[in-house]
């Protein structure tokens, strides 16, 4: 604990909870955000009052024109003139007040007793704030350390996240391209991997760069007593969705321009379907076929049956839409325990599949494994059954603004929106990355209690953290243009107030490096150059072949 | 050790002094012009400390307590200047018949105390003692003006400056542009910081009224 002060107060600040306090700062040691507090007594004890710092200002410097000659240190001239003293500057520092750590409540109580004009303030200790501020502890059950305290040294301030919190009240991590926000997620997901997490994790991966995840089941540090974590991959060609398993919303939307008959006769269809063959149960054919019962036209297996226009359409829509496809399948499903288990991270690469698609793979999953859980909380399915998921799942979703895009209607999007009101009563805890949150859903950002919000340059982007985020104070969102590569502010229900961090290395590599273009053109110059070179003169030296017709032949 | 001057005859304050330069009674020959010229810097006499015997001469030596100042202003005493008649003797017979007379013009010039000197050396700032009348004055050399102006570390130190600043005269800018001309020549490597003393003080009051 440090005995000397480092300010003196000054007065109250323009709101109730703030403060203003002078201190000539020569160490440099009261950043933006940084913790500080005074002493004032509370129920009869004295206790430390925690603030963090919000704004400075100078009130003392050197004058402008010190300043002339970038040859001449201002401190020389000051100097001169016979002020030789170092204490050449002095600040302002407005500190919003968090109040004194109420065990009880587990959380900050702001005593609203203002310092006393002149009071000392102290800078906080390393090893208080260390106790304070964040929910989870390092290593212990339920924590995940993503990083240290910004104003601080490296290392010095541990920040765990509650992982209750957040896979309950769900998450956001919101950044801009390359400013580390697959990087942040590499480490959560770390964390969650660990002995003391061994968490159920599904993430979606539109980019495919999460595969260096793999990596965690032959580190030494995530083992413990038996416990290795797993990490299953699902690339593209794996993935396999049950066409039976696709609700009639999912179908709607993968049958783009759907008349409005078209849309009756493909409801009376599904539940015709549903119906005849039991939910979950029918093949495409058999799905055609439910569309040529319901139809207008001549009824019957038969082809004949094609010529109503309508039904005709819409069976030629379902084949192109699921006829061709390698994921929507007539029995095989990707089934949830092979998904879903406690110490396992499922990653589902969705990279090289059609956008469309893609959201409706995310409903398709989302609500299997939302509905799974209510069956499973409700005691409907018990051990053996098909879908039963006795534990709370995880899922990170990359990309989010795709599954919920703001102004446009995606079929994931109201399955989204189900599982961030309604997810924490069955334990299924969902997490959204975006670099767009401007084009994010803002109902979803609402939703999600804990956020981690990294560099954000757009002011779109801004306004709508601004809006959907409330936890965050103003004063923490002027900072978000400035934040470095790898800089996070964290706030909501995971920490006890919001934090700025320095976001901790990955144990594992990561994946979302970008290509450099430069080094793999030069490559080119050197492999692919000379083998194309060879290639093209053989094709010179081959003789062209017509046919009799004179045709050419490739 | 340079010639003496004039002598003090008045003072407005503690740091500012007025003296009146030898006239042709009191020397062979006036001071000339550049003695007393706007910005030289000159040394006023002290009394000797007590414990030293008035006999020793002190006051003649190069390192004897004096006040350290400069001419800020000058001022021309005639008796006759608006005495304009009647009149009994030409200007010519005047020193015929009253060769007193004469010796009633003077030439005053003020000047501001910016250090003294002890024994420990020259320093720069305002005085503790204060100078009697009578007390002589003197131009300082140039090795002298130079050694007023360095600190205890060797540094070229200019502390006298806020008092001069302070000082309510028009004519101040004008005598510290004047000063750091003076030393611009005199300690030549310390031109970077004395150009930046010497354009913030030109541009506040060169620049800015004229603006």
């Amino acid at each position: 604990m440090p005995s000397s002060a480092i300010g003196t107060v000054k007065g109250p600040g323009e709101t109730l909870h703030e403060f203003t306090f002078i201190a000539p700062d020569p160490d440099r040691q009261l950043k933006h955000g940084e913790f500080v507090y005074y002493t004032a007594p509370v129920d009869g004890s004295e206790r430390q009052i925690l603030g963090r710092i919000t704004a400075r200002a100078a009130v003392k410097l050197f004058p402008d024109i010190f300043m002339a000659d970038p040859s001449v240190p201002p401190h020389t001239l000051a100097a001169m003139l016979g002020y030789e003293s170092d204490a050449t500057e002095l600040f302002e520092l407005t500190v919003t007040v968090l109040g004194y750590y109420n065990e009880d409540l587990l959380d900050f109580t702001n005593p609203r007793v203002p310092p006393q004009g002149g009071a000392p303030v102290f800078i906080a200790a390393n090893e208080t704030l260390t106790d304070l501020l964040s929910r989870g502890r390092q290593g212990e059950l339920g924590s995940a350390y993503i990083g240290d305290l910004l104003s601080r040294d490296p290392g010095a301030v541990p920040v765990a996240l509650d992982v209750r919190g957040f896979t309950s009240t769900h998450l956001a991590i919101i950044a801009s391209t390359g400013s580390g926000k697959s990087y942040l997620a590499g480490v959560l997901l770390e964390e969650l991997m660990m002995p003391y997490n061994r968490a159920s994790v599904l993430v979606i991966d539109p980019h495919g760069e999460y595969d260096t995840l793999q990596q965690v089941q032959n580190l030494e540090s995530f083992r413990e007593h038996g416990y290795s974590p797993k990490v299953r991959i699902f690339r593209p060609h794996d993935l396999r969705v049950r066409i039976s398993s696709l609700s009639l919303p999912d179908l709607r939307y993968l049958l783009t321009n759907l008349s409005e008959k078209m849309h009756y006769q493909l409801g009376r269809a599904y539940r015709y379907a549903q119906r005849t063959w039991g939910e979950d149960r029918y093949t495409l054919e058999q799905l055609y076929r439910a569309v040529r019962e319901v139809g207008d036209g001549a009824q019957g297996e038969n082809e004949a049956a094609d010529e109503d226009p309508t039904t005709g359409a819409l069976i030629w829509r379902l084949g192109a839409a699921l006829g061709g496809s390698g994921i929507f399948h007539d029995f095989e499903n990707i089934e949830l325990d092979e998904m879903f288990q406690p110490g396992m991270c499922t990653l589902v690469q969705l990279n090289e599949v059609e956008p469309r698609q893609q959201q409706v793979i995310v409903a398709a999953l989302l609500r299997r494994v939302y509905q799974a859980r209510i069956d499973t909380e409700r005691g409907k399915l018990q051990r053996g059954d098909r879908n039963h998921v006795p534990f709370p799942v995880f899922c990170l979703l990359e990309e989010a603004h795709n599954f919920a895009p703001a102004n446009a209607d995606a079929v994931s999007s109201d399955q989204l929106k189900i599982i961030l009101s309604e997810g924490r009563k069955f334990g299924v805890g969902a997490g959204l990355i975006s670099q767009r949150p401007g084009r994010l859903d803002s109902d979803v950002l609402s939703q999600c209690m804990t956020q981690c919000i990294m560099r954000i340059t757009n002011p779109i982007d801004q306004n709508r953290i601004a809006e959907s985020v409330e936890s965050v104070g103003r004063d923490m969102l002027r900072e978000l243009p400035a934040l470095s590569k790898g800089q996070v502010i964290v706030s909501g229900a995971s920490v006890n107030t919001p934090l700025m961090l320095r976001v901790r290395t990955r144990r594992t590599e990561h994946g979302g490096e970008d290509i450099n273009a430069p080094a793999q053109w030069r490559q080119w110059f050197e492999n692919e150059q000379p083998a194309q070179a060879a290639d093209s003169a053989l094709f010179a030296e081959k003789e062209l072949e017509r046919d009799e017709d004179g045709m050419l032949w490739a | 050790m340079t010639e003496q001057i004039g002598v003090i005859v008045n003072s407005n304050s503690h740091i500012d002094y007025v003296c009146r330069l030898y006239g042709p009674l009191e020397r062979e020959r006036r001071p000339p012009p550049d003695a007393y010229a706007f910005g030289s810097f000159v040394a006023i006499s002290l009394p000797p400390p007590p414990a030293t015997s008035p006999d020793t001469g002190q006051g003649s030596t190069a390192d004897a307590p004096c006040l350290i100042g400069v001419v800020y202003n000058s001022m021309l005493v005639n008796p006759n200047f608006t005495n304009l008649g009647p009149r009994l003797t030409s200007n010519s017979e005047q020193t015929v018949f009253s060769p007193d007379l004469i010796d009633e013009t003077a030439i005053l010039v003020g000047l501001l105390a910016l250090g003294w000197q002890d024994k420990s050396g020259p320093q720069q700032g305002t005085p503790r003692p204060s100078a009697e009348v009578g007390a002589t004055v003197r131009n300082l050399t140039d090795e002298e003006i130079r050694q007023f102006h360095r600190d205890e570390n060797g540094r070229l130190t200019l502390r006298y400056a806020a008092t001069l600043l302070a000082h309510n005269s028009p004519l101040v800018p004008a005598l510290l542009l004047q000063i750091i001309d003076r030393l611009d020549t005199l300690v030549p490597q310390e031109q970077a910081i004395l150009q930046v003393m010497r354009n913030n003080i030109a541009w506040k009051s060169i620049v800015q009224p004229a603006g």
